[in-house]
């Protein structure tokens, strides 16, 4: 991260950070499904990631599946905090997170999401991803300033 | 994405700032213009109590919005001490109105050698310049005229920036709106020369 950032509204600098942080949200995504199902000894494929049947929650396995959209919002989170670092853009950033995989899981499925565990899966990742999101970028703002002068203030 | 939707909007409404020093000797009427000024163009402004007002220790800062550009102004105070504090709004400023006080003919000759003092310096050249005849509700004021004699030494001065003397009177409100109309057109037409500050967008 860099140390100063610029006190003008950079568009192109926002723009980027958006597709960074998909980008990386989809890259975890796909790295816990990938694991997951190495355990289960299925076949990852993308029904996994945007299917609203894999969330449905009716047995003990596909519950355990919802953990894993948990544990990204995590890796996510410490996403956000690497590549945005601001406290005030970190709600921002996960709300804008949810927002395009909300329209990619409607593009997959060709519907709306009709299946209510969906919504509170995608809610508790919200929180997850803001709450932890804001906490590091707010140490990470606030940290001492290591000053090099001679004087003992 | 919330900060690039704001910002946008930001960007795509934001005005042009324009800043104009008020000047003149102590008790000319500089801040009773400012506050005539905002009441005639803030809608739900009200106007200070002309009585109440005292003299200027610093600056008044006033801001109005006209079409699509904003009007900020520094009344500065014009006592003796204060006025070396003049010149550090110069390079800043898009315009200069400077007020006389049309009743007080002891004092005139002392307007005129501050005023020339102003125009002298470097940093307002091509500056549009407004003199305003001042507190033209008294009777046995000086005329515009009259006041002109005096100030037309400094004409060589002025050089090639717009320039216009105009009778006003603050307490009452006339030739206010004349003056900031005309001081407005003035800045737009000057900003190749001085453009407007841009404001940052968080």
């Amino acid at each position: 991260m860099s140390g100063f950032r610029s006190q003008k509204w950079d568009p192109w600098l926002i723009i980027s950070q958006i597709i960074a942080v998909q980008t990386l949200y989809y890259f975890g995504l796909g790295c816990w499904v990938f694991l997951l199902t190495l355990f289960d000894n299925q076949v990852p494929t993308l029904d996994y990631l945007f299917s609203y049947k894999k969330l449905k929650l009716s047995n003990w396995s596909e519950q355990l599946f919802v953990s894993i959209f948990f544990i990204n919002a995590l890796t996510s989170g410490l996403a956000i905090v690497y590549l945005v670092g601001r406290y005030k853009q970190c709600l921002d950033f996960s709300l804008t997170v949810h927002f395009y995989h909300f329209f990619a899981c409607w593009m997959y499925n060709s519907q709306y999401p009709n299946v209510f565990s969906w919504y509170v899966v995608q809610f508790f990742s919200v929180v997850i991803m803001t709450i932890l999101s804001e906490h590091f970028s707010k140490k990470h703002e606030l940290r001492t300033i290591p000053l090099s002068s001679r004087v003992d203030l | 994405m919330w900060t690039l939707l704001t910002g946008f909007y930001q960007y795509l409404t934001q005005k042009d700032d324009y800043y104009i020093l008020i000047v003149g000797l102590d008790n000319a009427g500089k801040t009773t213009y400012l506050e005539q000024t905002k009441t005639k163009y803030c809608p739900n402004y009200k106007m200070m109590n002309p009585s109440k007002i005292t003299t200027t220790v610093g600056c008044n800062i006033g801001t109005i919005d006209i079409g699509n550009i904003r009007l900020n102004f520094w009344d500065l105070g014009g006592q003796e001490e204060l006025q070396s504090l003049w010149d550090k709004y110069y390079a800043d400023c898009h315009g200069i109105i400077y007020i006389i006080d049309s009743a007080d003919r002891e004092r005139l000759e002392e307007s005129w050698l501050i005023f020339d003092k102003m125009i002298q310096s470097e940093q307002l050249t091509n500056v549009p310049l407004l003199v305003s005849c001042n507190k033209q509700d008294i009777e046995q004021c000086m005329t515009v005229p009259e006041i002109k004699r005096t100030f037309n030494r400094s004409t060589a001065k002025i050089g090639v920036r717009d320039c216009m003397v105009l009778a006003c009177s603050a307490l009452s409100g006339d030739g206010i709106n004349e003056s900031i109309n005309w001081m407005k057109d003035c800045i737009v037409r000057n900003s190749m020369m001085r453009p407007p500050k841009r404001q940052d967008i968080a």
